[in-house]
């Protein structure tokens, strides 16, 4: 399991995101307060700089080492801004069956398209499923899937139902694309009879708009108690938090979006990036977050998922 | 503790059952606090560690939101009481509570219910019945501030669900281990987790099986072994969910542990195995001696309070989108 934050707002400097909070995010990789697992996979960010020259590239930062002994990250941090962001941790079980690599980490970023991807969940037995999706998958995205993750597969499956991946059509065509590949995803497990618990939080975004989910396969059906998922208690259903006002800071030595008639800013992350969680809302179970910019201003809504 | 504190305590509503032994043994463990006008007696995300009562003076209750904005949940004065579900459970205060004037008061720690069984089991449970039945109160107003906020008259809002997944099939036979390491089970041995479920009904049910209908009194308290059930309002062409229960957790609180109807329509949101406790097993309970039974009353209060921490999310969030939830009158 892992932890990701995402971020549209007004221009912010990247180290007050990834590390001024007291739970911060390049924290959570070795101390994450919502779950047990410790998040030692990599650590992988796009971030886009709307005064920036080309603001619809974004800079892209991936590595399988830990952020926390990572000095260019730091440095890196200090001196860039954001107007947009993806960022992700990796958590993986301690289990030398995994893949530790720059190929499985976070985000996934194929080339020709403007959307990027980063997942908090796991899809049990994948391995399974995974070539069954080639069904649903365009060979001119296929031929990007270099590592080994669901992530990458599901990221391609949802650029799939994009009409024109290199020149999507706008936050809502990118919202029903992941409806769209979460109802594949559901029925490619029940023909493989997989009804163990899976959970999805998928977090896409071009820069300009936010979509998120919250969801989980078979919720409460662990594959054994002694498991990930049945030793997590309070937090079994994978977390996912925002926290939404104007520019994000420090603001009477809290750091928060700031108050105001206007929302022009949006934090979204796995668990909160204070140890205080009161000035964050949780996203609801089942559930998709769809951010978009109106006039100026953020637009935000949830939408139940029905699937 | 003064006798003159001892029969402030005793002219409380919370404490006016409690017989004069399990008062005093209450009364022995609180201490006075006081706090002069623009003090905080504690701020919504602090674990919460006591309960509190007011004899003089005045606090507003808020709950802080997103973008420095912030919901009034209303005031509390002479003889409200602040605090007490942390007495059954480790949460964190949902609101922070600031004296608006000179505020003076009794406090008691949280582990109180387990200091009080080391001298008096029996005063302990009527405690932990208090409060529950105070936070079981609880839960229903939080329902109907939600239900007045999407809208009053509940209506036939569609719950869309997919198709029913595999059907779980007879696997209820080897869960006993698995139930006994269950959240609602927490300091159950086994053969106690046993004795409790013997005799239930074991039920399974499909995803999107309503367990049970809005305004109707449930047959019993649905304890989810397997999948999840969720509870919802609906009202004026809205919904919203304001329990999701998985594995360890309950639904259908509300018609089993008070006398009114169930505000909310439990379904299966998942494919589920359940025990249904019968509700009038559970309103025996609270006057049974026997200890396994008490513990079980404690694990049922227990839960409420997740409970009634799910359904103040909404509120939050409903408040944070501009929707006005009302406001909470004096608890």
């Amino acid at each position: 399991m892992c932890r990701l934050l995402a971020y549209l707002g007004e221009t912010v400097p990247l180290e007050d995101l990834l590390y001024a909070s007291d739970s911060s995010f390049v924290h959570q990789s070795v101390e994450p307060r919502l779950m047990s697992l410790l998040n030692l996979g990599g650590f992988g960010a796009v971030a886009w700089d709307a005064t920036s020259r080309r603001p619809d590239r974004p800079w892209v930062y991936r590595t399988p080492s830990l952020p926390v002994f990572d000095r260019n990250l730091r440095a890196l941090a200090h001196k860039a801004d954001a107007t947009g962001l993806l960022a992700h941790v990796r958590g993986v079980s301690y289990d030398e069956h995994e893949t530790v690599g720059a190929q499985n980490v976070h985000p996934f970023h194929f080339p020709g398209t403007p959307v990027a991807m980063v997942m908090n969940g796991t899809l049990d037995r994948f391995g399974e499923m995974r070539y069954d999706l080639l069904r649903w998958i365009g060979p001119e995205l296929v031929k990007h899937i270099e590592g080994t993750t669901d992530t990458e597969w599901i990221y391609a499956l949802v650029l799939s139902g994009l009409e024109d991946p290199a020149a999507p059509g706008g936050v809502e065509e990118v919202a029903l694309a992941a409806e769209r590949a979460l109802g594949i995803l559901r029925d490619v497990r029940a023909a493989h009879g997989i009804d163990t618990q899976s959970p999805v939080n998928l977090a896409l975004s071009d820069g300009n708009w936010i979509v998120a989910t919250r969801f989980t396969y078979d919720y409460g059906w662990y594959q054994d108690a002694s498991t990930f998922f049945g030793g997590e208690r309070e937090y079994d259903y994978t977390t996912l938090w925002f926290t939404a006002g104007s520019a994000y800071g420090e603001h009477d030595g809290a750091w928060t979006v700031g108050g105001g008639e206007r929302t022009t800013s949006i934090v979204l992350a796995s668990e909160p990036l204070t140890v205080d969680r009161s000035r964050w809302l949780e996203v609801p179970e089942y559930s998709m977050l769809v951010v978009g910019r109106d006039d100026g201003e953020l637009r935000i809504e949830t939408r139940e998922l029905g699937l | 503790m003064s006798d003159e504190a001892l029969a402030f305590l005793a002219g409380r509503p919370l404490f006016a059952d409690l017989d004069p032994e399990t008062l005093r043994h209450l009364s022995d463990l609180m201490v006075p606090f006081r706090l002069e006008a623009g003090e905080t007696l504690f701020v919504e995300g602090q674990a919460s560690q006591r309960m509190y009562v007011v004899e003089q003076g005045r606090l507003a209750v808020s709950d802080r939101l997103p973008g420095d904005r912030e919901l009034r949940m209303g005031e509390i004065g002479p003889g409200g009481i602040l605090g007490e579900m942390a007495l059954l459970r480790g949460i964190e205060h949902a609101a922070t509570a600031v004296a608006i004037e000179p505020t003076t008061g009794y406090e008691v720690g949280r582990h109180a219910l387990g200091v009080l069984a080391t001298r008096s089991d029996a005063a302990s449970l009527r405690v932990a019945r208090l409060v529950g039945g105070r936070a079981t109160a609880l839960l229903r107003r939080e329902y109907e501030v939600l239900r007045r906020a999407i809208g009053s008259a509940p209506a036939d809002v569609p719950l869309p669900l997919g198709a029913a997944g595999r059907h779980p099939g007879d696997d209820g036979g080897d869960e006993l281990s698995y139930l006994a390491g269950l959240p609602f089970f927490d300091g159950f041995e086994r053969e106690d987790v046993a004795a409790v479920v013997e005799g239930m009904e074991w039920r399974w049910a499909d995803r999107g099986t309503v367990l049970v209908a809005e305004d109707t009194v449930p047959g019993a308290l649905l304890l989810v072994v397997r999948g999840a059930v969720e509870a919802t309002l609906r009202g004026d062409g809205h919904a919203a969910r304001v329990l999701l229960a998985g594995p360890g957790r309950c639904a259908a609180h509300l018609g089993v542990l008070d006398d009114g109807v169930s505000p909310v329509v439990c379904r299966a949101r998942e494919r589920c195995v359940l025990v249904a406790i019968p509700r009038e097993h559970v309103r025996a309970l609270a006057h049974s001696d026997r200890p396994l039974d008490r513990r079980l009353v404690r694990a049922i209060y227990h839960d409420v309070v997740g409970a009634v921490e799910q359904a103040q999310r909404p509120l939050a969030r409903l408040a944070a989108s501009g929707v006005d939830p009302g406001t909470l009158g004096e608890g």
